[in-house]
């Protein structure tokens, strides 16, 4: 049973009762939440996602909820909390949204250490995981919702988790998170995919979820990590440019935007060595996104 | 404790006491192995390469060993001792 085979009501019973649970990739999560906002994010953008058994373990328990009676009425405020505990301030209610999805990168990104979790959004097609190394606002999150909207398969748009054993990619699809010009680009160049409602003024500006392609959400299968590419948004006019990086270089980067390489110590050190052991490694600076889809095909192509 | 990864031109430092990660020029990091393995003093590693016929101008050579050795210990790399 789907997000999607729930009424309305049903829905909005389970969030605000015992809990929703839901699997996203292998993880299994229960939320609460009385907040319209909450429950609209997640009918319109969590539908093709699986609902777990009420007996299933949860790895995580969170609830949205407004932090006080008062601030329902005045300046109306979300609250995330994890297992009981509230890791961040509130933010307006307008950002409940946000709020869902910053939370849960929370989570995932402060329980995981059997992964090495890197900043970067991951995909593959034809069997080849690409890992897109780097931070906010460098176009990360609209190149791979470009990708995804043109049949690669989404496993992050937010963090690579690389089992520390087997270096594997684990998928964790969730909302491509777009910000500020992304949402209208990627509207523009891809009218069929669904973005949810805008949300303003938060951190990190306008903000708005792709929903994520159901064949990405159903497909838990792990991926061998075969290319590293370092994304660059070039506001300059400029063809697209795909250039090796030194695999030292690469390295050093990839150990920048970690979450956890310092935590896992030798473990962390050893699982990138084989990341970048076994990836291409290069640096694309893009303009046109229908170009950079096109030197993306043509790496996929050349591949032995 | 160091473990090394020899990437092509570059080798990765990493620093299991401390955690720190280095990226380091091929060249400098065989130096700094040797230093290490051979356990090797300053003078005497001056003296090794200097004396190697391998090096163009000595003075440079020397200089550059100096600092390259500041910069190791600056980072963790070497003890102070050496």
């Amino acid at each position: 049973m789907k997000v999607i085979d729930l009424t309305h009501k049903e829905l909005q019973k389970r969030l605000s009762s015992s809990g929703l649970g839901l699997k996203i990739g292998k993880y299994n999560i229960v939320a609460t939440s009385k907040l319209n906002g909450i429950i609209s994010h997640i009918s319109s953008l969590y539908q093709s996602y699986k609902l777990s058994d009420r007996d299933e373990f949860a790895d995580f328990y969170i609830d949205f909820s407004s932090p006080s009676r008062l601030r329902a009425y005045f300046r109306p405020q979300v609250d995330f909390s994890f297992d009981g505990a509230t890791p961040f301030l509130p933010l307006p209610l307008a950002q409940a949204a946000a709020m869902f999805e910053w939370g849960l990168n929370w989570c995932i990104a402060n329980n995981s250490n059997q992964y090495l979790i890197i900043h970067a959004a991951v995909i593959e097609k034809n069997g080849i995981g690409v890992v897109l190394p780097g931070q906010s606002g460098n176009g990360k999150s609209t190149l791979c919702a470009a990708l995804v909207c043109n049949g690669w398969r989404l496993l992050s748009d937010e963090m690579a988790l690389i089992d520390t054993v087997t270096g594997l990619l684990n998928p964790v699809p969730r909302p491509v998170s777009l910000k500020n010009r992304s949402i209208e680009v990627i509207g523009a160049y891809f009218p069929a995919a669904y973005i949810g409602k805008a949300v303003n003024d938060t951190a990190k500006g306008t903000i708005a979820h792709m929903r994520p392609p159901a064949d990405s959400v159903n497909n838990s299968s792990e991926v061998p990590p075969l290319k590293l590419i370092f994304p660059k948004y070039a506001d300059n006019g400029l063809a697209v440019e795909l250039s090796s990086v030194p695999k030292g270089l690469a390295f050093i980067q990839l150990a920048r935007n970690a979450f956890n390489y310092n935590i896992l110590g030798k473990t962390g050190f050893t699982a990138a060595t084989k990341l970048v052991e076994q990836c291409d490694c290069h640096e694309l600076k893009y303009h046109s996104l229908p170009e950079a889809l096109s030197a993306f095909d043509e790496l996929i192509a050349k591949y032995p | 404790m160091l473990l090394y990864n020899d990437f092509d031109q570059h080798v990765i430092v990493y620093n299991v006491e401390s955690g720190d990660t280095h990226l380091l020029d091929k060249m400098d990091a065989d130096i700094l192995q040797a230093m290490l393995d051979l356990k090797l003093s300053n003078r005497q590693l001056e003296d090794k390469v200097l004396n190697s016929g391998r090096c163009g101008n000595k003075d440079d050579a020397a200089a550059y060993l100096r600092q390259l050795i500041k910069q190791l210990t600056e980072l963790g790399l070497l003890e102070d001792w050496i």
